[in-house]
């Protein structure tokens, strides 16, 4: 069966005045899977987020999430897509439960409050549910800006960095709520460095380095094509020797694409 | 519908947002101001307001009505110059972004499924409930010159929207346009300022009543026929059609009956601002696709410059470090560097101040009359001007505050290094000025001397009082609404009580220091006067400024991020 293509780049490029961020970044992400984008900083994993979900304009290109082209048809896109940045910037003055009202009525959300409890609840942010959002702590923000994105149930859903400031029981359950999400059938993007982390839970993995493609394909391509077919080589190594391969200009799997995988755990 | 509901755009949720915000910053504010944490400062704004309401209520009731033809002239001619100035302003910067937002509004307002039209309405509220304010308070304060209250209330709302809906244009325009177009535009506008002003300065020579030599050009008489000759020109076509606006909402605020025509004026000055904000929105949402084109056309070229440059910057190059100063001279140094950025805006802004510092040059003073006539000017504009121009101190790292808490520096050392720059800056002015005055009219080099030692220690009174206040009230630079406002209100209020209390001083100081000379050198009174009145000038601004060192020290130390800055960043 042919899976739903929901995030859609294509010769993706961006440049901030004088600097290139991105260069001819193409690559797509389908219904369930969950997509690992890796690189060094700099690399230009932040810009990619934060261009498909329409918070700055591109330089060229084509993205779209769920059919709609971020340029053409924003609204449509912003409403099916949820990016939570690595260091969330809420409102100070808002509590917790202000923050996730006004999330509710700017994306429609209904029956709102039982799915605010649920999170508050799985997230344990429900004693702050009352607390200013400039009371709480970095992981608590990080929770917080995460239980937003769920809340409505994003067709696309953006994590740049989502474990910084979580304690092992967050990351335990950001993990597991990530895996429901590709269930439900979301297509998910995570920014990490992390890379125990994207391993365990990522179906494919998105290599970038100095703005430019290195490679995209499952783990299991990864392997074969950078580890000499060695299954128990770590993606650290991996990674390593993918971006030092190929900024000496070995061959890469550069457009290799997402090979239709089911979704997790499916 | 809910008033809010139209302010904030047609969106509920920018609505609702809106209104939770402001009700959260007046509990924040409320909590602030109750706290005994805060408790000192916030018995000193009560001061400071009650000092401002207690200075408006008795201009209410004790002065009489203004002349109506003058202030039928003045209200317009003010409110122009106003928009006009703020277009000069804006088109000499470059705008990062159309309409600068706030990390929070950019994460959460600019990624969610929000129509642009109803962000840029939600930013328009932020400027309605200010000019609300404003006007509001202009309409108490013009209480004996106004026959209908409301009228004065509403018309003066009109003009200000205006404004600030000209510079959020103007704003949008400009970052609209490419390097060469900019450059163009300045180009124009600032050609157009010089030609007024040259226009203002003709007229001025063709109706001296004194004829036209230097010594009359630099007179105070001269400065307010320069200041005509820019009312003559609203009766210029230009002048009439840059005014109609700002007339119509004149004619609204002075109206002394409730007319047809003060109604139709009523509706043409507030369609006026409909028109223009349906016009802004339109013109972002151009400016926005002519912005995008362009970086998409330009992009291989960019990468072409992008790769020949970073091959290059590879290369580290040799910097010298900076002095440390016990941890005062890398801050400095850093205040430095950013305020190299704008060296050029800052000069385009202080030629005006330079011309008008040097025209006692030109009078018919010499000596220390003269001088000390060039001093009171710098003194003036040292407190109004220059610390507005010179934002390189601690008001410029309201997001950096904790990092500057974590340095492994003493709070003095921290304080000196952080005022540095802008202190430095502001002696160069002086200096510049005063080296120049000596040229065109010279004097005694001690008086020059003289002169610097007793303005630096002023200066450093000057910005550390500016900064002892931001501290106290800490905001981000960009700011808008009422808060703004307010603050701004207070400050202006604590300066002008701070300038009084100095004339005082130094008028009374000028008395003991001629009584001392008297006694003392009975043979040389004139000379002892002027040495004893300088030398009590010189310790007393000596001890002002170590006091705000001092307290600014204080201050900071005392300074909690988590806390303070909570609601702010």
């Amino acid at each position: 069966m042919k899976q739903q293509k929901v995030i859609d780049v294509v010769s993706f490029q961006k440049a901030y005045e004088n600097e290139i961020a991105v260069d001819n970044l193409s690559f797509s992400v389908d219904a369930g899977q969950v997509l690992g984008l890796i690189g060094p900083n700099g690399a230009g994993k932040t810009t990619t987020l934060r261009a498909i979900s329409g918070i700055i304009p591109s330089s060229g290109g084509r993205l779209c999430v769920g059919g709609n082209e971020v340029s053409s048809n924003p609204l449509a896109v912003k409403s099916q897509t949820a990016y939570v940045p690595d260091d969330p910037q809420l409102f100070g003055d808002l509590t917790v439960h202000q923050h996730l009202a006004f999330v509710a009525s700017a994306y429609r959300v209904a029956d709102w409050t039982e799915k605010m409890s649920a999170l508050l609840e799985r997230f344990d942010l429900k004693e702050k549910v009352n607390s200013l959002a400039s009371d709480l702590s970095r992981g608590m923000r990080q929770k917080l800006a995460i239980c937003c994105g769920y809340l409505y149930q994003p067709a696309a859903l953006l994590l740049d960095e989502p474990m910084t400031g979580l304690d092992p029981r967050g990351i335990r359950m950001l993990k597991s709520s990530i895996l429901e999400q590709s269930q439900r059938g979301a297509a998910v993007v995570i920014s990490s460095h992390l890379l125990a982390m994207v391993e365990d839970i990522c179906t494919h993995v998105l290599i970038m380095d100095k703005g430019r493609k290195k490679f995209q394909g499952t783990i299991g391509e990864l392997k074969t094509t950078f580890a000499n077919n060695t299954n128990d080589a770590t993606l650290e190594e991996i990674f390593f020797q993918a971006v030092e391969k190929t900024s000496i200009g070995l061959p890469v799997l550069a457009d290799a694409m997402v090979s239709t995988s089911g979704p997790v755990g499916s | 519908m809910h008033l809010s509901k139209v302010l904030a755009g047609q969106d509920d949720s920018l609505a609702q947002l809106a209104s939770a915000l402001t009700k959260a910053k007046l509990q924040r504010s409320l909590a602030r101001f109750r706290s005994p944490r805060r408790l000192a400062v916030s018995i000193l704004a009560i001061l400071l307001a009650l000092v401002w309401i207690g200075q408006a209520v008795l201009g209410i009731f004790l002065r009489e009505s203004a002349d109506p033809e003058r202030l039928a002239l003045w209200i317009p001619l003010s409110l122009t110059a106003y928009a006009l100035w703020n277009v000069l302003k804006i088109t000499f910067q470059t705008p990062v972004e159309p309409f600068e937002w706030t990390e929070s509004e950019r994460e959460w307002l600019i990624g969610a499924p929000i129509r642009r039209a109803d962000l840029i309405k939600f930013r328009f509220r932020t400027i309605f409930v200010a000019a609300l304010l404003k006007a509001s308070i202009f309409a108490l304060v013009m209480i004996p010159d106004l026959s209908i209250l409301p009228l004065g209330l509403i018309g003066m709302l009109g003009g200000l929207l205006f404004i600030d809906l000209i510079r959020m244009s103007v704003e949008v325009f400009v970052y609209g346009l490419n390097q060469t177009e900019r450059i163009a535009m300045r180009c124009v506008v600032g050609a157009l300022a010089l030609l007024s002003g040259g226009f203002a300065v003709d007229w001025a020579i063709q109706n001296s009543d004194v004829g036209l030599s230097l010594a009359s050009a630099a007179s105070l008489g001269f400065l307010l026929k320069i200041g005509l000759g820019f009312v003559e020109q609203t009766n210029t076509w230009f002048g009439v059609l840059v005014m109609t606006p700002f007339q119509l909402s004149s004619d609204v605020v002075l109206a002394n009956q409730i007319s047809t025509t003060i109604l139709l004026k009523l509706v043409f000055s507030f369609g006026i601002v409909w028109v223009h904000l349906r016009g802004l929105i339109s013109l972002d949402q151009r400016w926005l696709q002519r912005r995008h084109q362009r970086e998409v056309s330009q992009f291989d070229k960019i990468k072409t410059a992008y790769t020949t440059r970073v091959k290059a910057n590879a290369k580290i190059r040799k910097l010298k470090l900076p002095v440390r100063f016990g941890g005062s001279g890398p801050l400095a140094w850093r205040q430095f560097h950013g305020a190299r950025k704008y060296q050029v805006a800052l000069i385009a802004a202080l030629s005006v101040p330079f011309v008008l510092n040097c025209l006692p040059a030109l009078s018919e003073l010499s000596g220390l009359a003269m001088v000390m006539n060039v001093v009171a000017g710098l003194a003036c504009y040292s407190i109004l001007l220059l610390p507005a121009a010179f934002k390189f101190d601690f008001r410029r790292d309201v997001n950096r505050m904790s990092v500057l808490k974590s340095l492994p520096i003493s709070p003095l050392k921290i304080v000196v290094g952080q005022l540095s720059a802008p202190i430095m800056l502001t002696s160069i002015f002086q200096a510049v000025v005063l080296l120049t005055v000596m040229i065109i009219n010279p004097y005694h080099p001690f008086l020059l001397l003289v002169s610097l030692a007793i303005l630096l220690p002023f200066n450093v009174f000057i910005f550390g009082f500016e900064n002892l206040f931001f501290i106290w009230f800490p905001h981000r630079l960009q700011e808008e609404g009422i808060q703004v406002f307010l603050r701004s209100i207070l400050a202006f209020t604590a300066k002008g009580f701070l300038f009084v209390i100095a004339l005082v001083v130094s008028f009374g100081w000028l008395y003991v220091a001629k009584s001392l000379a008297d006694l003392l050198f009975p043979d040389s009174t004139q000379t002892a006067t002027t040495v004893f009145f300088m030398l009590g000038m010189w310790a007393s601004m000596g001890l002002l400024s170590s006091i705000s060192v001092a307290l600014l020290t204080r201050a900071f130390s005392r300074f909690d991020p988590s806390r303070d800055l909570s609601g702010v960043t």
